[in-house]
């Protein structure tokens, strides 16, 4: 059910969980939502980073957004960022980040998804699965393991669920004090300070673990910051 | 007219969909959190693959960005051969008509001239969905909107052959008309033009991923414009 409430003089739509913002209404209101139609030509909508040939399209199957797909090389993948860096997160200006996404391989695979700095090598492409870069809140799972991180690149807490290869929401609402990370609309951890200050932009990024292919496909992805 | 909006059941909860005052037929948008929209946006990028395949027959037919205020496309056959013109489909196919997820699709279009071969919905890749020949020439599956070198309106759906098609009563003409069409998420779909119920389909409604599409051909020996004053499709999901 679609509820709506004002937070700082903005109405804002949310689904059944107050944290899930859908749409937010207002003269400055920061919003951007990963569309059908989508150009992922790289600098147009998006910089469209591939590791080997991993091209992300258009989905095929009804209801997907974006169709990522990796190699069958360890360490090669797909990364997408929105061109330009549309948001910092700054005190008194909440903002929500979501994102539901499946990769179709559970433990082979390093997976990040969330806010980050612009770095063409979210994930590192060499010697060891790690992030690889600074500044970041996201959830990232990292290559023969199940364990989902959630938090910045220096504190991430463990999501209790392990990583499947089924659907999962990847939620980040920031009330303008507290971080709060939302795996499948639980809570899985809150941080109060520790967040990067640089500005940030939506990003996904995909790797393959061994030599098996990897699709990660995007349902919907949308963020939206109040001022 | 004016806004109006009401709340939905479907099988992935409950959307709020923005209505026009007094036709619930009508969608303008919807709020939900796996709500699958898409809608021609001004300042689209008509390059062939970007966002739309584009299929040319003849001297090589045009679409731009609209260059009079409010048209999000313009179409020109250019070719003066009958069948001259373009075929255009949302690349990927994001939507399908499933139990459970209510659609709405609707087109606002004019050609310049009723004799013209156009067809406006959703269809499963097809880069002819009209021949040369003046006739629907569908591959897999549509469900939409046709004419063929007349005024005549065709409310039309089909799955591999079988067809259900229904003449409307609107005609058309070198202006401007509204081709709609919802599907309740159950077993129907009701086909309205310029706001009026023309036909109700239960049979043939397509069952695979669907792209918005567009066709505009010469149904004569002349070249021929169109323009798209909006195009959307709204599913809830």
């Amino acid at each position: 059910m679609v509820h709506s409430k004002y937070v700082n003089g903005y109405l804002v739509y949310y689904d059944d969980y107050e944290h899930r913002w859908l749409k937010a209404i207002g003269p400055a209101a920061r919003e951007w939502e990963m569309r059908y139609g989508t150009d992922f030509t790289t600098a147009k909508e998006y910089t469209n980073t591939q590791i080997g040939t991993s091209p992300t399209t258009q989905g095929i199957t009804a209801g997907i957004r974006a169709a990522m797909l990796t190699t069958t090389t360890e360490y090669q993948g797909a990364q997408l960022q929105v061109v330009g860096t549309p948001f910092q997160i700054a005190s008194g200006k909440p903002f929500y980040f979501g994102a539901k996404v499946s990769v179709d391989q559970a433990t082979e695979s390093d997976f990040f998804v969330g806010l980050a700095e612009l770095d063409t090598t979210l994930l590192a492409t060499s010697s060891a699965h790690a992030l690889n870069h600074t500044n970041s809140v996201a959830f990232f799972k990292k290559d023969g393991a199940t364990a989902t991180l959630a938090g910045t690149v220096t504190a991430g807490a463990t999501v209790a669920a392990a990583f499947t290869t089924g659907d999962h929401i990847y939620e980040i609402m920031f009330d303008g004090t507290a971080m709060h990370f939302y795996y499948d609309a639980s809570l899985v951890s809150t941080i109060t300070s520790g967040w990067p200050t640089v500005v940030l932009s939506p990003s996904i990024a995909l790797m393959s673990g061994t030599t098996t292919a990897l699709h990660g496909l995007v349902s919907w992805m949308r963020c939206i910051q109040l001022p | 007219m004016s806004t109006a909006s009401k709340l939905v059941n479907h099988t992935g909860g409950t959307s709020l969909v923005f209505h026009e005052h007094g036709n619930e037929a009508r969608w303008y948008d919807a709020i939900g959190t796996n709500t699958r929209k898409w809608e021609m946006r001004y300042g689209s990028d008509f390059s062939d693959n970007i966002e739309y395949a584009l299929t040319l027959v003849g001297t090589t037919p045009t679409i731009a960005q609209g260059i009079t205020a409010g048209k999000r496309a313009a179409i020109a056959t250019v070719g003066t051969n009958a069948g001259d013109g373009l075929n255009m489909q949302l690349v990927g196919t994001p939507f399908i008509l499933a139990a459970g997820y209510p659609l709405y699709f609707g087109c606002s279009f004019a050609p310049d001239n009723v004799l013209a071969d156009w067809l406006v919905g959703m269809g499963t890749l097809d880069d002819t969905m009209i021949n040369s020949s003046h006739a629907l020439a569908i591959d897999a599956e549509f469900i939409g909107f046709y004419g063929i070198g007349t005024n005549a309106v065709i409310a039309y759906s089909e799955i591999h052959t079988d067809t259900v098609s229904t003449t409307c009563a609107g005609v058309s003409s070198a202006a401007s008309h509204i081709y709609e069409f919802i599907y309740d998420g159950v077993s129907s779909v009701k086909f309205y033009m310029d706001g009026v119920l023309e036909a109700t389909h239960s049979t043939f409604i397509p069952i695979g991923v669907l792209s918005p599409s567009f066709v505009l051909q010469n149904g004569s020996a002349a070249a021929r414009t169109g323009t798209i004053d909006w195009m959307r499709v709204i599913q809830l999901a």
